[in-house]
């Protein structure tokens, strides 16, 4: 296996590890910075391979996508860059930037830009990568608005199973990283953070701790689960991964100070409001400016 | 009326302890637990299935052995009643005293039904349904509740949402109608467990039911301890108030405004709703705690 590199990017910049998950060859330069962490037929001699870092999760790549990759992510820190301050996530053609990179907003995802490959350098990838402060998160967006209610467990029961939903919270409940009255306010949160805590540069202690726990938490539904989804929902697990990623990330940034007011379509936060201070961009990677389909 | 399943009325008291009350001749007493005796109609030979799950269902199992007991020997009942050893519905108050703890509840003293009393109360007359009247949730409109709220407040959350996911794999709840479920804020205590309900509603509901817990109990090995033990009849209470809701709801659809909450419930209670009693052996009542 190649050498890690080195993560520690002179002395006023915390100590950042960033793996880009891709299971197809890597069209994109990203940054030196940045370790692709292979998936599925991208796996290749030498790699930072899922089936070396996480070979546990290696057959169920097709069931869990690039959750996977997260899992194995999260070996190769603990291995390699056991002193990084900071853990950052990208995907093959998805990735946050910390300003905004396009003004094509994808028509079928709005919290989404398109950036066509063609008008990003690696330099220039380099610089909106990296975050500028303890977290880079994709700017979220409410599931509710003025016409109609909806909260996770609305939304997720309109497009996908929200029995898989159930479990997987009962399953975090079980194992206490919600607690009974989360579990609650996980169902009827409203406010979506898009690629939850795997996209996006997080604190590395807290990445960590909730990635482990979420990787748990899934080992035991995969493990009772006796029920194969087929298609696009066969991902289901990873579904709900994203909500309790988002609503675990919310709950964090919740904490720091900052006041944010709402009224219907109207948003107001202050200036040291996590959203003002943390929130990016997140951009889809197209070879022209097509719109996204779900899923491909 | 003198026998069970006369006038189409199958009425049964479901019990886990020795009856102290001098039932009606047309009530047929339903034992389970420890109070299962030769002789008797005991969950253990109506429906030997749940008698080994009678700690995680408690009367549950009683109504799941009723079911079997009508399908068997009772097939042209029109109507299905349900009382339990120290509850049941009556028509109209009886005391007038509540329970200071669960306001829907009635607390009726044993003297009060000495004599022909308690097979007066039980009578539902030509009442199609007869059950509770329902509570709210929310009492305060910026605090609001609901079944999943309230649930994850007395009990263990993971139960009611494992309990709904096989609701949704069994097709007796759909995918939509999850967060509806779990937001609905009216409950009709007892379900279709307490009451007296048309005989093909009740089969009906009491089969998905059945469905549900059945397949739960496969799937998980959960067992509580305490007051929890019941965790699956719980769950299917919830269920059962909302199938009843559910119909409640569509028989008085077409009125005017039915589509205002409060003013269609105000239609059903009048026409379904009666009294909920907990029989007390004295007046020195501290309140319900909540156990059978």
């Amino acid at each position: 296996m190649q050498a890690a590199p080195d993560a520690v990017h002179g002395p006023t910049r915390s100590r950042l590890a960033y793996g880009c998950l891709t299971h197809v060859p890597l069209a994109t330069d990203f940054p030196a910075f940045v370790e692709p962490i292979l998936l599925g037929d991208a796996q290749k001699e030498g790699g930072l391979n899922l089936r070396d870092l996480a070979p546990e999760w290696e057959p169920y790549h097709p069931i869990l996508g690039g959750l996977a990759g997260t899992f194995a992510m999260k070996n190769h820190v603990l291995r390699h860059h056991a002193d990084a301050e900071q853990v950052g996530l990208c995907q093959y053609r998805k990735l946050v930037s910390n300003r905004r990179l396009s003004r094509t907003v994808a028509p079928s995802y709005k919290a989404m830009d398109l950036v066509a490959r063609r008008s990003l350098s690696t330099s220039l990838l380099a610089e909106v990568m990296r975050p500028s402060a303890d977290w880079l998160v994709a700017r979220p967006f409410m599931l509710s608005n003025w016409r109609k209610h909806s909260d996770y467990l609305e939304q997720y029961g309109r497009v996908h199973y929200p029995q898989d939903l159930l479990r997987f919270t009962a399953e975090a409940v079980e194992q206490q990283l919600l607690d009974k009255s989360e579990a609650v306010g996980f169902l009827t949160e409203q406010l979506m953070l898009p690629g939850g805590i795997e996209l996006g540069v997080f604190p590395a202690d807290f990445w960590i701790r909730s990635i482990t726990a979420i990787e748990s938490v899934v080992r035991a539904c995969v493990k009772h689960s006796n029920v194969a989804r087929e298609g696009y929902d066969a991902r289901a697990w990873a579904f709900c991964v994203e909500r309790l990623g988002s609503y675990l990330v919310l709950r964090e940034l919740r904490t720091l100070p900052g006041i944010e007011l709402r009224l219907f379509e109207l948003r107001w936060a202050s200036a040291n409001h996590w959203s003002r201070r943390f929130a990016g961009r997140l951009n889809l990677l197209t070879d022209d400016a097509d719109d996204y389909v779900i899923g491909a | 009326m003198n026998r069970p399943g006369d006038d189409g009325l199958v009425y049964a008291c479901l019990t886990h302890v020795p009856l102290t009350l001098s039932f009606p001749s047309w009530v047929v007493p339903i034992y389970l637990g420890r109070s299962q005796h030769d002789g008797a109609l005991n969950l253990r030979d109506l429906a030997p299935e749940w008698d080994l799950h009678h700690p995680l269902l408690g009367s549950t199992a009683g109504a799941f052995a009723l079911s079997k007991l009508v399908q068997q020997r009772f097939p042209n009942a029109t109507r299905i009643g349900i009382c339990q050893y120290r509850k049941f519905i009556s028509r109209r108050r009886i005391s007038g005293v509540r329970d200071p703890r669960y306001r829907v509840m009635d607390v009726v003293a044993q003297r009060q039904l000495a004599g022909d009393r308690l097979d007066a109360a039980l009578r539902p007359g030509d009442a199609s349904f007869l059950v509770s009247a329902p509570r709210r949730f929310t009492r305060v409109p910026w605090h609001r509740r609901g079944y999943l709220k309230e649930y994850a407040r007395d009990h263990c959350v993971e139960d009611l949402l494992r309990f709904t996911g096989q609701a949704v794999d069994e097709g007796v709840l759909e995918r939509r109608e999850v967060a509806a479920f779990f937001r609905e804020d009216v409950i009709v205590p007892g379900g279709v467990e307490l009451g007296v309900y048309p005989a093909p509603f009740w089969l009906e509901s009491t089969a998905k039911v059945e469905r549900v817990v059945r397949a739960c109990i496969a799937r998980h090995a959960t067992v509580r301890d305490g007051y929890q033990a019941r965790l699956w009849s719980f769950c299917a209470e919830r269920l059962g108030s909302y199938l009843l809701l559910r119909r409640f709801r569509s028989e008085v659809a077409a009125s005017l405004g039915s589509g205002v909450e409060w003013l269609a419930r105000r239609r059903w209670t009048a026409r379904f709703a009666g009294q909920l009693n907990l029989v007390v052996a004295d007046d020195a009542h501290a309140g319900y705690a909540g156990s059978t």
